[in-house]
């Protein structure tokens, strides 16, 4: 049910500890002190599972179900880093509200002036070009931004 | 690649390239040290609003905030924030209120903040020589050249945030790698890496020196968003809280004036056409390492991952624009020079270890051109003394021959040249007016006033932008003026309110006038 060599970039570590019957449903395994590398900390003394090697997160390194999961871990948020995609949807929100301000500011009447003015005109200059940029990062897919 | 790798004959060209790029920006750097130690050595107001930094100082260091009402004798508050000068408060204690413990503040920031670009590119790219090209460039800028050694807040604000950008980017190599991973840790905010609470820390302190670091922070901020948005909106909040509880204490024991200062008096006037010119001038000194960084920039949106260093070359690039602001100048740009600095030096040591992999002929011409372009740019912006033994002769065999004596590819500059003794005799003989004055001297200048043993009255800059926002009401100097109150006017730029000029033309006359630093002070005394 686990195949640790999934992600064949953490197949080379040497710092890992063995605990294959942790996962698969044995109480943790009694780790020896001189077998906990250094770099896992004194948590790992206590069959934390900050077993995993410094930086790993679990769920994604061993693509653990989420029952699996829900087992050896404790709740907690997951905080992936953007996509170029997302990005992309961001700055091109981000855009469209500038521009979309800049044009609202004649519908709430703000300023009373007829037409666009200088800086309206710049605003959503600037804010065009921005969500041109933000459309260009969506083909980019799910590239790490 | 190493040198190795190139045939011997190129080689050589190689090191002697690379030997001239270095001679070049140390040549620069000993022209920085030698105009810094001038400074030193000089007493009085180098540029306008030194006295008055060195003022907040004093205050400070006798446990007085300088943020207070303007509108009372002696029409006095400052509208920076307090960091720079509470670093600096030591010497004052120790060496009492001098100009030259500021300016040794600005200036070892600056080397602070070379050295900091340096390990910046050396950490991304493990090349010792770009890094080392790299944080000379930036102290070979005009910009950096003419307001490191300054009493002003400035090049320490620049130093808080390349330090912060560096701590943050730490974590994260901008260069894709398995490592590049956020650490995921279940203990919160505590278990984030010391980068992020270095870097963290350092965007507080740069807000506090400055407020034009905001940019800085964002950009800090948008790189932790982009690698775990959800620990970016806690820092970010973190940021905030402690941010925004020292602004409430500071308000709060200033009675709102802090507020009024730092905030309602910084709202300037905007001309695009200032900000514009500012843009292009900084673009034509800069170009080479300008292209370099855009260069990396789409790189690394496109084709990479964005490392800290290009999201903040974005948002300074874009922050530059607020030199459009009245009394706003060039050192708006030198944090953009900084980012630029770092980006072009990991776009240059990138390629170069690319090249390792290219066919001979393309790694020759790799390491012929990177000395060859830090060339260019020194040359771009260069400035340099051409009288003195050995100025002569480099001014003569660069062609840069000059009868002021200082020679600055960026044109006439009001700071740059040193001072000369004409001018140290020139301070001394307006401190010895203001010293004979009876009463107090209502001085544009506040250097003045520490030689002469005289209070510090008026700030002349910030009643300025304070009266044009609405902020200041002038009646009650302009009584005092009216009663002749002040035994002497010194005025330089004449940067007061027009009502102010007004009384002050009604109720005193010419005296004398005295040049120093290019610049005519003239001296007022009471009409009989």
């Amino acid at each position: 049910m686990f195949d640790g060599s999934r992600d064949d970039r953490y197949t080379d570590r040497t710092d890992w500890t063995d605990f294959t019957d942790f996962f698969n449903g044995s109480p943790a395994p009694a780790v020896p002190r001189s077998r906990v590398p250094r770099s896992l900390g004194r948590r790992a003394d206590r069959g934390d599972i900050r077993l995993f090697p410094k930086g790993c997160n679990p769920c994604t390194v061993f693509s653990l179900n989420p029952k699996e999961a829900d087992v050896i871990i404790p709740p907690m948020f997951t905080d992936p880093p953007l996509t170029k995609r997302q990005l992309g949807w961001l700055i091109l929100s981000l855009g469209a509200a500038m521009v979309l301000t800049s044009l609202g500011v004649d519908i709430v009447g703000a300023g009373q002036f007829n037409g666009l003015g200088p800086a309206q005109r710049q605003l959503i200059g600037v804010g065009t070009l921005i969500a041109l940029f933000g459309l260009s990062l969506l083909p980019l897919g799910d590239r790490l931004a | 690649m190493s040198l190795a790798h190139l045939p011997r004959p190129w080689r050589w060209v190689v090191i002697v390239l690379f030997a001239l790029a270095l001679l070049a920006l140390l040549g620069q750097f000993i022209v920085y040290c030698h105009y810094a130690a001038s400074l030193f050595r000089f007493p009085f107001d180098y540029d306008q609003g030194e006295g008055f930094e060195l003022y907040d100082t004093v205050l400070h260091a006798q446990g007085q905030w300088p943020y207070r009402d303007s509108q009372v004798f002696p029409f006095y508050t400052s509208i920076y924030p307090p960091l720079f000068h509470i670093i600096t408060v030591p010497l004052i204690w120790i060496f009492g209120p001098e100009l030259w413990t500021g300016r040794l503040i600005g200036f070892l920031a600056s080397l602070i903040a070379a050295t900091a670009i340096g390990w910046g590119v050396y950490r991304a790219s493990g090349n010792r020589v770009i890094a080392a090209f790299s944080g000379l460039t930036f102290l070979a800028s005009n910009y950096t050249f003419h307001i490191g050694p300054l009493f002003r807040q400035h090049m320490t604000m620049v130093m808080f945030e390349v330090l912060a950008i560096v701590a943050l980017a730490g974590p994260h190599p901008p260069s894709p790698s398995p490592d590049a991973e956020p650490r995921v840790g279940r203990g919160g905010v505590l278990s984030y890496p010391s980068g992020i609470w270095i870097g963290l820390i350092f965007l507080l302190a740069a807000g506090y020196t400055k407020q034009l670091a905001l940019a800085t922070a964002l950009a800090g901020l948008a790189f932790l968003f982009l690698r775990g948005p959800r620990r970016a909106l806690l820092a970010g909040a973190g940021l905030a809280v402690v941010a925004g509880g020292i602004f409430i204490w500071i308000n709060y024991a200033t009675h709102g004036w802090w507020y009024v200062s730092l905030i309602k008096a910084n709202l300037n006037a905007f001309s695009q056409a200032q900000a514009l010119s500012l843009y292009r001038q900084w673009t034509e000194l800069h170009w080479v390492i300008i292209a370099l960084a855009l260069g990396r920039l789409v790189y690394e949106i496109y084709f990479s991952r964005l490392s800290a260093y290009a999201i903040w070359f974005a948002f300074a690039l874009g922050n530059g624009a607020l030199s459009g602001k009245f009394g706003a100048g060039e050192s708006y740009f030198v944090t953009v020079t900084a980012a630029a600095c770092v980006l072009s030096g990991i776009a240059l040591a990138q390629l170069w270890k690319h090249s390792a992999e290219w066919k001979v002929q393309g790694a020759i011409a790799l390491a012929i051109i990177i000395p060859l372009l830090y060339l260019v740019q020194t040359r771009l912006t260069l400035h340099l003394y051409t009288a003195g033994p050995i100025y002569t002769t480099v001014a003569r065999a660069l062609g840069v021959n000059s009868e002021s004596g200082y020679y600055d590819s960026q044109g006439y500059t009001q700071l740059g040249p040193r001072p000369t003794g004409a001018d140290h005799e020139a301070g001394y003989a307006i401190s010895e007016l203001a010293h004979n004055a009876d009463g107090p001297v209502f001085s544009e200048e506040a250097g003045f006033m520490f030689k002469a043993g005289k209070p510090v009255v008026t700030n002349a800059f910030p009643q300025l932008v304070m009266y044009q926002a609405g902020l200041f009401d002038p009646t009650q100097e302009i009584e005092m003026i009216n009663r002749k109150a002040f035994g002497l006017v010194i005025l330089r730029a004449q940067f007061y309110p027009p009502p102010v000029l007004a009384a002050l033309g009604a109720n005193y006359q010419p005296r004398t006038e005295i040049m120093m630093n290019g610049f005519l002070y003239r001296i007022l005394e009471p009409r009989p």
